[in-house]
Order: C-alpha cells, then structure tokens, then sequence
C-alpha cells in the first residue's frame, strides 16, 4: 500500500517532470531552436527511463509523452521543409547520449523520413527494429517497440502502399513486423523471470495488461494487403509458431496461440491446419489447449455455418480426423494434463463436429470413444469441473437429436460411466428430460436396454441415496415413470418385450422407487393390452372383410400408430409372428404380478386400485371371467389384511363398488360371493355414515345399466363371456333396507349418547340421501320401488326432520329442499307417474 | 367476471407424460381466477403446475391420488354455489341422475366432477353438471374409445355461466362454448 | 583593449600580424579551436608545408622618435608540457628579418611582408589536457627601450590529414569473468575518422548478473615522457548509452556511435618524442548494484581531408594494429 502511493507519487512526478520538459521544448520549437527542442525532448523522454512504475502507472506516463511526441514530429516535418533533411535530423537525433530517449526520436524520424520519401521504408524500418534492441527492459522495450509499430502502421511497403516498391515489398513489411513482434514477445516472457517469486501472481497480472501490445504486431500483419496465403503459410506462420513454441512461456503460448487464431482468417486456418494443430502438442503443459482448441475449432464451424462450401472442404482435409488425432498426442505428451482440460478439449470437438456435421452420427461416437479412451486409467479424479464438463461434452448430442439416436452409440455409456454416482444421475435425468421434451419414441428392446443402461442410477439403488427423502425419490421416479410412456413398440407383442424388460430393471430398484414406477408400467401394460385386442379383432374383422380392414383399424389402433408411425401394420404382424407374440390372459397374469409386486412394497392402496383398474379390463376387454375374479378376490385381500385407515378403507371400497358395478363378466354365483363380500364390508365401516353411504352405493350392484358401447347404440364390442346386466329389485331393496338400519341405530345412539343435548343429529342427511336413492329407483322403473314406498319413506323422513327442526344444520334443510324440489320436477316431467308423491 | 378453470385427471406419471404442449400454451399464468381440480393429478408436481397458473387451486380426492384432499368441497364463486367432487364415489359412474343426488346433497347450482374421462356438460332439473374430462386425455378403464384431452373454463358473471370446453382433437385445440343461465328456482326455498 | 592599456603604458607601437593567400588576399582558412571553459576561438588554419604569407603592420603610439635595432618575425612550433610551464620546447624556429634598425615611425611607414615557404609543420596543434602543441609567428622588435611588450605573437592551428588507411580487420573480442558474464563485442574497424560512425555490435553469450545499462565511453590518454618517467592522464571524452536494461544470453545489441559531436584530434602515436595522445572505446556494463564491468580497446583516429585535395601525400605510413587483448576467460 504504501510503496502503491509512493509510486503514485512517483507518477505525479515524472508527469510534472514531462509537463515542464515539453514546455521548454515546445518554446524552443517556436523560437526555431532545433538544438534546444531535441535537448528537452530528450529530457522528456527521459522520464520514461524509469524502472519505479507498473505497466499500468507507465502506460499513462507513457500516453503523455506520446501527446507530446506529437508535437516534436510536426516540428521536425516543419524543419524538412525550412532546408533541413530529414537525413540530418535522423543522424542528429542519434547523439542523444541516453539509450531509450535517442530511439523514440529516431523512430519519430525515421517514420517522418519514410514518410516524406526520403528513405527506403524497408531500410529505415530495418534500422529501428534493429537499434531498437538497446532496450532490454521489459516494460521500456516493450512501450518502445509499440511505438515503433504504431507510427510505422501505414508506412510499411505493404502491397498496393506508396512505400512498395523502390521502398521494398510485402516480404520487408512482414519482417519487420514479425521481428518486431518477437522482439517484444522476448520482452515479455522475461518480465516472467525478473522479480521475486512472491510476486509471480502480481507479474502475471501486469503481463497481461501488456499482451495486447504484443499482439498488435499480429493485428497489423493480418491486415496487410499483401499478405496472401502463400506468404501466410510459407513464411509468417511457421516462424510465428516458432516463436511461440520457443518463447517457453505459458502465458504467452495461450495469448499468441489465440492471437493467431483470432487474428488470421477463417480461410488461412483452414488451410493450414496442419501447421497449427502441429504446434499445440510442443507448448507447455500449463497452456490450456483446450480453450485454444476450442477457439479453433469454433471458428471452424463458425466459418463452416457461414459458408457451405467449407464443409466440404472440412471433409476433404479431415479436419475432424486432424482434431482428433491432435487432442490424442496431446494428451499422450502432456501425460499430467488434467482431466479437466482434456474434457474440454474434447468438449470443444464435439460442438465442432456438432456445429459443422450434425449428420455425422458416427463422429460423436468417436468422439465420446476417444474422450473415453483419454480419460481411461485416470479418470476424472474427483475433480468437480471436469465432472461439470463430462456433463457438458455427454449433454451436446442431447441437445440435438433424440434420445434413441444417441442411446445408440456404444461409447455413450461407458464414458457415462466415469461419472460420479451423483453427476451420473444428473445426466441420466438429463436423458429422461430430453426424451420427455422431445416426445422420443424408445421402440426397440435394445434401445431400452441402453436406456436403462444410461438411467442405471435412477433406478437403481446405491449407499449415497440414504440421504434422500421420500420428496427427491419421489420427484426423480416421477421423472422415470413418466418416461415409461414413450417405450412404445410398433406391435403389442415387441410392446409387452419392452415392457417385461423396463421391468427387470425397475425391479432393481427399492420399493420406495417402485411404488412410483410400477403403477407407470402397469397402465403402460394396460394400453398394450388395449391395442392387442384392437389388433386381434382389426385381424378377425380383416379376414371378415378385407376391404373395411384398413380403415378400421387406423381408428382402433391410433396409440399403435402414435407410436411407430412409420411401421406398417403387415411389419407389425411379421414382428409379432416372429416370436413376441402374447395373449391377453398372459399379459393380464403379468399384469397381476405387477400388482401384487406393488402391494409388497408395501402399496396396499396403489395395487387395489389398479387390480381393479385390472379387473375391469379383464372383464370388459378380455371376457376372463376367472381373472376378473382372483383381480378382485386379490383387491379384497388387499382389503381386508393390508388397507387399515377407515378412510382408505371408505375409498377403497367406494372403487370396488363403482368397478364391480361396471363388470358383466360374472356368473350369478360368482357375482353373488363378490357382492356379498362388498356388503359385509360396508357393515363393518367405521362410521355409521359410511355404512350407510356404502349400503346405498352397494345397492346398485343389484342393478345394472346395460354397457356403455351398446347403450349408445355403436358397433356393440363381441366381449366373449358377457353376460346380460344384472336387474334384481329384490336385493336392491334389500340394500337400501340396510342403509336405512344403519341410519335408524345412528339414531338410537345418537339417542343414547346425546340426551337432550343439542347438535346430534347427523342421521337426518343420511335419511334424506336413502329418500333420493329411493326416488332414483322410482325413476329408473324398480319392480319393487312403488310410489307407496317412496311416499311411505318421504312421511318418515319428513317427521323426522321436523321432530329435529331444531337441530337441523342448514345443509340438511337445503338437500331436504333440493330434494323436494326435485320432487316437483319428476312430478311437473310425468304427472301420472308421480301422482302419489307429496313431500 | 371470474374464470374459473376446471381441470382433472391428470394422471401423470401413471397414465400419461405430460400435459399437452398446447394446453400448455393456453394455460399461462395471469389469466385464470381459480382452479378447481377434480383430482386425480398423481403427483404432486401436478400440483404445483396448476398453482403456477393460478394461486387459488382447489383440490379434491382422486381414486388414484395418493396425497389428502377433501371428498368434495363447494365454493362460492361469482354468485354461484360450484360443486366439486371427484365422482369415483358415484355409483354409477358418471350417471346424471346419480350425481344429481350429490348435488343437490352439496345444493349446488353447478356441479364439477371427472373420474370418466370424457368431457360433458348436462343441465339436469336446471342444475348444470359439468365434467371437464382429462386434461392429458388418460387411459380410461371405462372408455375403450381413445381419450380427447380436455378442460375446460367457466366464465361466471351475474347469474350467468358461459362453459369453454377445450379439446385437442388430432393434435389441434377446438373450443366449444355452452351458455347457462343459472336456475331461478334454486335460489328460493319451497318451505317457508 | 590591450594596445590602449599599452599606451598607458607607454609601449612605442602596435603590431599587427595579416596573413595573406597565395593571391594576396586576407587569408580566410580558420579552425574553430575550443580553450578552456568552453570558450572557443576562430584561428587560421594551415597544414603541413603551406606556404605562410603575410605582412606585418606597425602603428607607431607616440610622435616620439623611437629607434629599434631591428625586427623579425619567427615561426614557432612548440610543445609545451604542463609539467615544465614555462619552457617550450620549439621544434620549428624559422626567422624572417622584417626591417634594418632604424626608426620606428619609417618602419611604419609601409607595411613589412613576409614569407615562409614549404614549413615543416607535421604535428598538429593540440590542446591537451598536460600537454600542448601549438603554432605561432612571433613578431619582435628590439632596441633600447623595448620591452616583452614590443613583440607580438599570433597563433595560428595546424591540421594534418591522412591518407584513409587501408581496410584493418574489425576489432572483435570474446571477454568476460567466468560463470557470470561472457560477452563477444564487435567494432567494424580499428581506425576512424573523426566524422567516422563506430558501428559495432555486443552478443551476449551468458549473462548471470542482472545489468541495468551498458555504455561505451570515448576516452583520450595523454602520455608525456617515456619510458619509466613516463606519465599518462586519461579523460572521457564522451559516454554514450547503448543499452538499457537487462539482456539475457542470446540478445545482440547493436552500437552506432557518431564521432562527430566529440571534440576529438586524430590518435598520435609519437610528438616529437614529447607525448602522445591514444584514444579508446571503453565498454562499460553496470550491474543493478552499480558495479562496473569494462573492456578498453584502442582505436585510431585519423584526419581525413574534407576535400580530397587536401590529402597529403608524405603522412606516416599506417601504424600496425594494436596488439588484441585475448578473452580473459
């Protein structure tokens, strides 16, 4: 801090020093005395003698002088013209006793003589390169030789410029240019060696503040006119690399190798792209390759993206080839090159071949594979970064293409496989979300397979998933089930392969994994069973008639055609007869598996319902009388040993009645011992409201609507095995009998327990939802369900409430007047019909 | 005038990837004043999807949902009494007069249930039942038909109730619109 | 100022010396010779066997009858040593009589002519610093009466110039301390003309010291007596930088010193037998703790003649080159 302000103050002075020096030289100048202008110049430029500034402090030193070099230049263009040669001058400014000073006047006038035509450019230009070696410190030589390139721009003897010619040619502007800029890059990397250790961070800091001086060399000879790419590759390019490999210096190796990247032309690269790729493996091993590389290669693609034609000529010189064989000595010299760097490098290759040929399937995989290759034996090494660009390099062939395209490259998984556990399962999400986003069709047994070969992590189990929560699990196997879905096979039979497949890899996994991924795979088995019927009948209504088939079964088999669009249904056929072919008992019995295996997780809940979900299809789309009923026989046992909560268990059973409804493949006596089950288990409810609720949905079971397809009057669906819907009055008044018992001893407890007491009269709804059931019967034409009936239960009901008015909650009152008002609709809808009934 | 968007059986992971793309589109935030769910999302970052459209989500119990909901709730919204509930619990399913009886057991003017996974709006006794359908257009044990994805958005506005139905049919959004005017009588008690 | 003082004085006369050209004309040729404290001074200027041609005017200060027994003019050359002030030592003394005794009024009456032809004149005059070679015509008048003060003594510079010897091989040396410092330095030539460019060049061929900046440095050895007695006295004529900073093993820096600006005389190797003047480049190089390190190397001056003509043709034949110092190492 302190020796910063008193460097600072050090600044102050040599600026005033400047100021003051200029001011008798400026005087001099217009008093004409040439002696006395040069003695103050040289005293002003003597300033920048000092060793005490960093480059930043001498940079603003350095301007100031400039400004006032300024001045000076015209004075001496002034002098030409009074008689004076500038060949004089040029000799006079050179007794200036002090090194650095004498060269910023010579090269003041030597530009001024160029200029002015007096000398040969190229002899002049020589000279001061030359001379200019008298500096040697780093940061004096290397603000000279920046002045020195800046006045001498546009004096060069570039092709096309004033100065060619009897002034030299392009090759004399090219020498002095790069010599010039070895001169400096010399300067430069020894600024690395002076000082002490300690300071290297500080040094490395000031030398980049320096680089672009260094680098204007570069800029100016990419701008000569004359620079043709013979000259480029015969002459600058070589000797630019030499210095570069030869200056030892990894900072500088970076800037230059950039330099000269950013610098030269897309085309010029191109073209010489042996020569460059040649030099990286000779740099030092600290010099990050892969950003140069990376450069590189981007420009590449940029100027393929700009130019068509460059691809092919890409193709022609192998430059992808080139990239690759490059990056492998590199790394094969660099034995120590982090893991970090090589990724990137080849990183940096797959967004080129991306980038230039994104057809070229077979160039990721190589990519990957030598990426592989690279990292083999050593790894990643723990190395957080190199991991992030793992990641990065293994996410670019996602970006753009499907999912499957890339699960089709062997490299993948093994290079995927050098992830940690976590990283890994990060890209393995990675692979789910693009296959979600991009609606990939996973349609072979071999694409899932590699598809659970990239996911492992996912499904599998491993010790660091302790720390998971049920939320993160949950999250994550949301992800994977949801991914089921798009594993969809062009025939049910190859569909049924897949999914048998999926489930062996799911089944690796913990019940907490499964319990979000098996209801998935299931309803995914479901629709294949639903498109294998659809199938079967396309296939007997085909040999039925031949001419309607096609037609038919475009419409009955649209998630076949959603998912292999392309697949005709006769490679359909071909694939299931080549072996893959399943039944629906098969496929239901897998299904059964599934759900039972779901209920051990333990989810008692999940495999109810979905043997439900089962046992309706089984009734309805298969006609298996047999399985319909170990479905629900396994529902029931489900029920009975493993669903404990009286809320479940209302849920529960509100499914089996709603689907038992809905089933017509049963015998009267196996329909009967289902039934009978489903009434004993409403009568062991909790509360009496559920019993009741239940006994009235229960009810129904003795009365059935008839299915769906044929009420609607539509081609009716040839189920094997249906029989007619159930209609007995009997047991459904038999049913609502029970629900009014259930509400008739809610009463008597209510009696019992509430004496007196207000609040207590929870049996009133229920009294008036068994009223709307008994009307609904009316209304749907129960032999036993008279207008008596219902008249006799609406007198009941209506002394009841009005036994309770007080205790009647506003809810109650409102469905009793809902109700009533319903009443008047069936009565105002058919007069005749509901004569009798009176609220 | 309140839109209220009436959406159900999601069933996503188990039935279906995801919401369609265009339903996706048509559902951004900002526009929509409540959502009532008839459930079956299946997961609760379904959940979180319908409370990034709108804050006011409404959830009642599916047969498949493995998280608590209420059975069925009402709500007061715009003058009316809406109804939701599930309908698993209604036997026969999706059957007019059966859910009448809930409604009128909820006194509601209209009534939002799903379960059946195909979209429909009856006025029964001048009560409207509105079952928006699935919004992902989920296998559905009980339709062999392939399921249209669908919702739909109630606008209530002074007694009246005008029902967008969204369905993506092939692939492309069809919007059907039903008015409704809400029943005189539901509002006057017959016993004095 | 002087001849008012000397009429104060009394002194009988003043004494005017003119030279004359070939023609008859004032002679024109001067030198601009620098004296001490930077002053300088414009002298006429001859060379070897020129004819010096003149008169000599006599303006008499008093109406007084003055009688003389005589005036001459003599042309010296001498060569004065610090060391023996006082004493010249003349190694041209010619004499010229001007006018027969008489009076001082009829020798003024006309002016005095006089002539001296083909002088030997092979030394150059110098201004050293112990040590200095001049040129004069004394003019004197004798008599009863007269003092130093009648006798006038003007000054004249003698310049010779050499032949352009012929090509010598360039100076070039490898010196240094071992393990520390190795460097080959390079001058294109051993001898120079005054108005001659020194170009040369330092390789760096190890550098272990850290070097802040490097000089060459002109520097003029007088050396008067010989042998044992003989005693030597150096100056630095001029210090010109030629390096900043620090090089590394490799660097070539290059040199162009213009003589020009310096106040130098050519090398003289022998001045009759009296003293003799050498000249030599000194490389200096100044580490960052300000020691020195330095190599002398002897080079020649010589004079050439900005006009061909000039040349003279009896000028000493080259000198042999100095014997070159090996490297040290």
């Amino acid at each position: 801090m302190e020796q910063d302000a008193e460097a600072a103050q050090f600044l102050k002075e040599a600026s005033l020093s400047v100021k003051k020096n200029a001011y008798f030289m400026r005087k001099a100048m217009d008093e004409d005395n040439l002696r006395e202008a040069l003695r103050y110049s040289a005293a002003m430029l003597g300033e920048l003698r000092t060793s005490f500034l960093s480059p930043q402090r001498y940079y603003e030193l350095y301007m100031q002088v400039f400004d006032e070099l300024g001045n000076l230049e015209a004075y001496f263009a002034d002098e030409q013209s009074k008689g004076r040669t500038l060949a004089e001058l040029y000799e006079l400014v050179q007794h200036a006793g002090n090194v650095l000073p004498r060269l910023y006047l010579m090269v003041a006038v030597g530009c001024l003589y160029i200029k002015a035509g007096g000398a040969r450019s190229s002899d002049i230009l020589k000279d001061l390169v030359e001379m200019t070696k008298g500096v040697q410190h780093p940061t004096r030589g290397l603000f000279l030789r920046a002045y020195l390139c800046q006045r001498s721009r546009g004096l060069l003897p570039d092709t096309g410029s004033p100065y060619a010619g009897e002034g030299g040619d392009i090759h004399d502007a090219v020498d002095f240019l790069l010599t010039n800029f070895m001169e400096m890059n010399k300067l430069w990397v020894r600024m690395q060696h002076q000082g002490a250790p300690r300071d290297r961070e500080r040094r490395e800091k000031e030398r980049q503040q320096l680089q672009d001086l260094v680098g204007k060399n570069l800029t100016y000879i990419s701008q000569l006119d004359g620079l043709t790419f013979e000259l480029y590759a015969g002459s600058v390019l070589p000797r630019l690399l030499e210095q570069v490999v030869s200056c030892k210096d990894e900072l500088a190796q970076q800037y230059l190798m950039q330099a000269v990247i950013q610098g030269f032309p897309d085309a010029f690269h191109l073209a010489s792209l042996d020569a460059l790729l040649s030099a990286l493996p000779e740099l030092q091993s600290g010099v990050k390759l892969h950003a140069v590389m990376a450069s590189l290669m981007d420009r590449l693609a940029r100027y393929a993206a700009s130019d068509p034609s460059v691809v092919g000529q890409l193709l022609e010189r192998h430059a992808f080839e080139k990239f690759v064989e490059s990056i492998s000595k590199v790394a094969e010299l660099h034995g120590d090159i982090p893991a970090v760097s090589l990724v990137e490098m080849y990183a940096a290759l797959m967004r080129f071949t991306e980038g230039v040929h994104p057809d070229k399937l077979e160039n990721v995989n190589r990519v990957l594979g030598a990426c592989q290759r690279g990292l083999a034996g050593k790894g990643l090494g723990g190395d957080a970064k190199a991991e992030k660009q793992l990641v990065a390099l293994l996410s670019m062939p996602l970006g753009s293409r499907d999912a499957v395209t890339v699960l089709s490259l062997d490299q993948y998984p093994p290079l995927m496989g050098l992830l940690s556990r976590r990283t890994h399962k990060d890209m393995a999400l990675k692979v789910v979300t693009t296959t979600l986003a991009q609606g990939t069709c996973v349609s072979s047994l071999e694409s899932v397979e590699m598809l659970f070969k990239f996911i492992a992590p996912l499904v599998q189990e491993a010790e660091d998933d302790d720390d998971m929560d049920e939320e993160d699990i949950e999250e994550e196997q949301v992800m994977v089930a949801r991914m089921l879905h798009q594993l969809t096979a062009p025939t049910p039979g190859l569909q049924f392969a897949i999914l048998r497949a999926a489930r062996a890899h799911l089944e690796l996994g913990s019940p907490a994994r499964l319990k979000h991924t098996y209801p998935a795979l299931a309803f995914c088995g479901l629709k294949a069973l639903r498109r294998l019927n659809a199938a079967q009948q396309q296939q007997q209504s085909g040999a039925a008639a031949d001419a309607d088939a096609s037609a038919d079964a475009n419409g009955a088999e649209k998630d076949a055609e959603r998912a292999a669009p392309a697949a005709a249904p006769a490679a359909a056929a071909a694939a299931d007869a080549a072996g893959d072919a399943v039944d629906a008992e098969s496929a239901l019995q897998w299904l059964l598996d599934v759900a039972l295996q779901l209920a051990e997780v333990p989810a008692p809940m999940q495999a109810l319902r979905l043997l439900l979900v089962c046992a309706h299809v089984a009734s309805e789309e298969a006609g298996l009388e047999m399985l319909a009923y170990e479905f629900f026989e396994q529902a029931f046992t489900l029920y009975e040993e493993s669903v404990a909560d009286s809320r479940h268990k209302v849920t529960a059973l509100q499914a089996i009645v709603g689907t038992l409804h809905r089933c017509y493949v049963f015998s009267a006596d196996n329909r009967d011992a289902l039934t009978q089950s489903v009434t004993s288990y409403a009568a062991k409810l909790l509360k009496r409201a559920d019993q009741c609720r239940a006994a009235c949905a229960a009810s129904h079971l003795a009365w059935q609507e008839p299915p769906a397809a044929a009420a609607d009057g539509e081609v009716a669906v040839a189920v094997p095995g249906r029989q007619p819907p159930v209609r007995d009055a009997q047991k459904v008044m038999a049913g609502l009998k029970r629900a009014l018992k259930v509400v008739a001893a809610a009463k008597q407890q209510r009696a019992a327990t509430a004496r007196g007491g207000k609040g207590g009269a929870q049996h009133l709804p229920l009294y008036v939802e068994i009223v709307n059931h008994y009307l609904y019967y009316l209304a749907r034409g129960v032999e036993s369900m008279s207008v008596g009936v219902v008249q006799q239960l609406l007198e009941l009901v209506g002394s009841e409430l009005s036994q309770y008015d007080a205790d009647l909650d506003a809810e109650t009152r409102s469905y009793w007047q809902a109700t009533q008002r319903h009443i008047q609709c069936l009565k105002a809808a058919d007069p005749d019909k509901y004569a009798g009934l009176n609220a | 005038m309140v839109l209220v968007l009436c959406i159900g059986d999601i069933h996503i992971p188990h039935r279906a990837t995801d919401i369609p793309a265009k339903f996706r589109e048509l559902l951004k935030p900002g526009k929509i004043h409540h959502v009532l769910c008839t459930g079956n999302l299946c997961s609760k970052s379904m959940l979180e999807f319908l409370r990034g459209i709108c804050s006011d989500v409404k959830v009642v119990q599916g047969d498949f949902d493995d998280f608590e909901s209420p059975e069925h709730l009402v709500v007061e919204l715009a003058g009316f009494k809406v109804g939701v509930c599930h309908g698993h619990q209604v036997v026969p399913w999706g059957d007019r007069e059966a859910l009448a009886i809930l409604q009128r057991q909820m006194g509601a003017d209209i009534l939002v249930t799903g379960h059946t996974h195909e979209f429909k709006a009856a006025v029964y006794e001048e009560l409207l039942q509105v079952n928006p359908g699935s919004a992902t257009g989920a296998y559905s044990a009980t339709s062999q038909e392939a399921v249209q994805p669908s919702f739909v958005l109630m606008d209530l506005e002074g007694g009246k109730a005008t029902i967008y139905v969204y369905q993506l049919v092939d692939g492309e959004v069809k919007v059907e619109k039903i008015d409704h005017t809400k029943a005189a009588a539901a509002a006057t008690a017959v016993t004095a | 100022m002087k001849n008012i003082l000397g009429l104060v004085q009394g002194a009988p006369c003043r004494i005017d010396v003119d030279l004359k050209d070939e023609k008859g004309h004032r002679y024109k040729k001067t030198a601009v010779v620098k004296g001490k404290n930077g002053e300088t001074e414009e002298l006429p200027l001859f060379t070897n066997h020129d004819a010096i041609v003149g008169e000599v005017r006599i303006t008499p200060l008093t109406t007084k009858r003055v009688e003389h027994t005589g005036i001459k003019v003599q042309l010296l050359g001498q060569i004065e040593l610090a060391s023996e002030r006082g004493s010249p030592h003349d190694f041209v003394s010619l004499v010229r009589e001007l006018a027969p005794p008489g009076d001082v009024a009829s020798a003024a009456q006309k002016p005095l002519p006089f002539e001296f032809r083909n002088v030997e004149m092979q030394y150059d005059s110098y201004r050293g610093l112990q040590v200095r070679c001049r040129y004069l015509l004394r003019v004197s008048m004798t008599g009863k009466g007269m003092g130093s003060d009648t006798k006038k003594d003007a000054p004249f510079w003698v310049r010779n110039y050499d032949v352009p010897p012929d090509e010598a091989p360039p100076i070039k040396m490898e010196v240094g301390i071992e393990e520390c410092l190795h460097i080959e330095f390079e001058y294109d030539k051993a001898r120079y003309h005054l108005k001659d460019v020194v170009v040369g060049k330092i390789y760096f061929l190890l550098v272990r010291i850290k070097l802040k900046h490097m000089e060459v440095e002109i520097r003029r050895r007088e050396t008067t007596g010989a042998g044992s007695s003989a005693h030597n006295e150096s100056e630095t004529i001029a210090k010109y930088e030629i390096m900043d900073g620090a090089p590394v093993r490799g660097e070539n820096i290059p040199i162009r010193l213009y003589l020009s600006p310096y106040d130098l005389t050519p090398s003289y190797r022998d001045v009759h037998n009296k003293f003799s003047v050498r000249y030599f480049l000194n490389l200096v190089l100044v580490d960052e703790e300000d020691r020195r390190y330095f190599k002398q190397q002897e080079i020649l001056l010589y004079r050439k003649a900005d006009d061909p003509q000039q040349q003279q043709q009896q000028q000493q034949p080259p000198q042999a080159p100095p014997s070159l110092g090996s490297s040290s190492s």
